[in-house]
């Protein structure tokens, strides 16, 4: 009896246990999982998932990285700032969402043949106040916290973590949602948010700022819900020179923008703001029967204004846009839907991926009789994002344009570098190999040199093999040789948006 | 996302109110001393804690229904002196009932909230009850407080 009883109790617990194991391989069992506890269980299969994990630490310091191959070519001097999402967890909640992440801002500083590193989350009044609570406090973009203290306005919520912009001694912390924060060029300590003008004090400024060859910077914040664009102009002193309010702008979400040299290009793309949503985030839509809207303003004179419609879209980033001869403007663009940023993004959280449409080069022509097309997109390479371009080339016809590359057929991230030449549409590139996850890479003018490619590319992969983080400076000009100098950090930093270069 | 903030603040009258507080004590005044006379012992006396700075006012209004509440007609409306990081002011002979405070520190002291150009405020602020500030301005029901016979206490710390 006794004997039986435990046999049946031990074929009872066996169906038990075989009924769970295909539940916890279904993907009912997976939806029903925590962003912590899927990201935890799905992270350890998928190595790329260290793109997604926080920071090992708030500040972080490497005095001299270690040279991998190559050689540090010994006219390069400066520092590489970066930005990025680096901490996605507290109190046992994992956010929902990539952009949702506190901020940190890197510096590569590049001296005498050596690399050092500092990396530190930007001290926000959100970090600050949720670190204290070691819980959240405040909604996150894109993960529906209820709000234990007060929101007065963008800034409660501003997380800083999407690029940089060194200015004056200082390195802004940007976000696109609200105030740019201020940090010591050096240190990277944070001394608090910019505020440009007093009645442009917690207004959104953008993570795209474009400069002009003299200096001059032009940047522009959003406010989807009202329809409306502020634009600023900042002297190459660094004090503002103007401010305009741009109204009838469709709530479309705008990430970044165009400057030639006469105009200013803002595209609200298909995916527009709605009333219902449980987030900010979440009240985006994509309405794939909606024409891009392009709203062009003359940088003499903001009043004048002109409008066009593209077919339906979205994009993050835009390419080099410059007028043609016949006063046509014509930019590329990094094209695709929404599907990448609504579902492509919760899903790395949760440590899974999902396939989405990936990005590619669109050439847009806005012309001078009103009309507006996209002239072709190119499908070559597979993902175009994260474009750069020599900043010397500003609003002009450049021929070169940079961008990530070669996507990875069952995993998030891609493992090149990409460079088109936009005259002859030939693309070359470098690839990271097979364990890597190639991030946005700058074109570094050479010292002395004019050609549009003689310089460098500097820029960051995550190798999924050493668990570390890498910097890479590779030749624009002969992109296909081997890297120039490869150094290693003795740790991985998650992946990152945008970075800056300063002399 | 900003007009998520300001859509409430904009299209409310908070500011309204706020801003015309200061005028409005002036004939709110003169209908305080028939009503003191009335309840000389009902008052609330208000303390408003986390000033920043000393410079400019506190700029207070004091409703009496959810109808009027952060509109233009205050029952009371207040300029009070910040010295030491500290303002107090009692509001004397009110008949006992519901009351809501809106105030704002108006640390420029031009009489008017100070917004940004996409109409956020950017003075500091704060409710009775310290109610919330959830993209926008509390609630009546959030804000209300009763008033009996005696002095009833009211500290609101700025946001």
């Amino acid at each position: 009896m006794n004997l039986n009883l435990t046999r049946r109790k031990t074929l009872q617990t066996l169906a038990a246990s075989a009924t769970l194991g295909a539940f916890a391989g279904s993907k009912a069992f997976a939806d029903e999982l925590s962003n912590l506890q899927a990201y935890t269980r799905f992270a350890k299969n998928n190595p790329w998932a260290l793109g997604w994990r926080s920071a090992p630490a708030a500040d972080l310091t490497t005095p001299k990285m270690q040279l991998v191959s190559g050689k540090m070519p010994t006219d390069l001097s400066g520092t590489f700032y970066r930005n990025g999402p680096a901490l996605f967890e507290r109190g046992g909640l994992r956010l929902n969402h990539w952009f949702d992440g506190d901020g940190m801002v890197h510096a590569y500083h590049i001296a005498d043949g050596n690399i050092s590193h500092t990396g530190r989350m930007v001290r926000t009044e959100k970090y600050l106040q949720e670190q204290k609570a070691g819980r959240y406090l405040v909604p996150a973009f894109g993960t529906n916290i209820k709000s234990q203290t007060a929101v007065t306005g963008p800034d409660s919520l501003n997380v800083a973590n999407t690029s940089v912009m060194p200015l004056n001694g200082e390195v802004l912390a940007l976000w696109e949602g609200g105030s740019a924060y201020r940090l010591d060029d050096s240190s990277l300590e944070t001394l608090g948010v910019k505020t440009w003008a007093a009645e442009l004090k917690g207004m959104p400024f953008s993570a795209h700022p474009k400069i002009e060859q003299n200096g001059t910077i032009w940047n522009f914040g959003q406010d989807p819900f009202a329809n409306r664009l502020i634009v600023y102009k900042i002297a190459a002193n660094g004090k503002l020179a103007g401010m305009h309010l741009l109204r009838d702008v469709p709530g479309g979400m705008i990430h970044d923008f165009c400057m030639t040299k006469k105009h200013l290009i803002f595209v609200a793309p298909s995916f527009r703001i709605t009333n219902s949503g449980a987030t900010i985030f979440d009240r985006y839509q994509w309405m794939p029967s909606e024409s891009q809207r392009v709203v062009v303003v003359e940088k003499d004179n903001l009043d004048n204004r002109y409008d066009y419609e593209l077919p339906p879209g979205f994009q993050f980033h835009f390419g080099n846009a410059w007028e043609d001869k016949q006063g046509n403007i014509r930019f590329t663009a990094c094209m695709s839907d929404s599907e990448f940023v609504e579902k492509g993004t919760k899903a790395l959280m949760r440590g899974q991926y999902i396939k989405v449409k990936h990005a590619a080069l669109s050439h847009i022509v806005l012309r001078k009789n009103g009309t507006a097309e996209i002239e072709k997109t190119s499908h070559q390479r597979i993902v175009h994002e994260f474009p750069q371009f020599n900043a010397q080339m500003s609003g002009l016809n450049a021929r070169y344009l940079y961008t990530v590359g070669d996507a990875y057929d069952n995993a998030p991230g891609q493992t090149s570098v990409l460079k088109h030449d936009l005259k002859s549409g030939k693309i070359t590139a470098h690839n990271y190999g097979a364990q890597s996850i190639s991030e946005e890479h700058l074109f570094i003018q050479r010292p002395g040199c004019l050609g549009e490619d003689d310089g460098w590319l500097i820029g960051t992969s995550l190798n999924l093999k050493t668990k570390a983080t890498r910097l890479n400076i590779l030749s624009a000009k002969h992109l296909e040789d081997d890297p120039i100098a490869v150094f290693e950090l003795p740790y991985a930093v998650p992946l990152g948006f945008h970075g800056a270069w300063k002399s | 996302m900003t007009n998520y903030f300001n859509k409430t603040f904009l299209a409310g009258t908070l500011f309204a109110a706020l801003s015309v507080s200061a005028c409005a004590s002036d004939t709110a005044m003169s209908a305080t001393d028939t009503r003191q006379a009335l309840s000389s012992k009902t008052s609330v006396s208000l303390v408003v804690a986390d000033i920043k700075s000393d410079t400019g006012y506190i700029m207070a209004a004091l409703f009496n229904s959810n109808d009027t509440f952060l509109g233009p007609n205050p029952v009371r409306g207040e300029r009070i002196a910040v010295k030491d990081g500290k303002a107090s002011f009692d509001f004397k002979g009110l008949p006992a009932g519901e009351y809501a405070i809106s105030l704002f520190h108006d640390v420029d002291a031009d009489g008017k909230m100070a917004k940004n150009a996409f109409g956020i405020p950017t003075e500091p602020y704060g409710f009775s009850n310290d109610a919330p500030v959830r993209f926008g301005p509390p609630t009546w029901e959030a804000a209300r407080f009763t008033v009996s016979t005696g002095t009833t206490s009211q500290t609101i710390r700025l946001k």
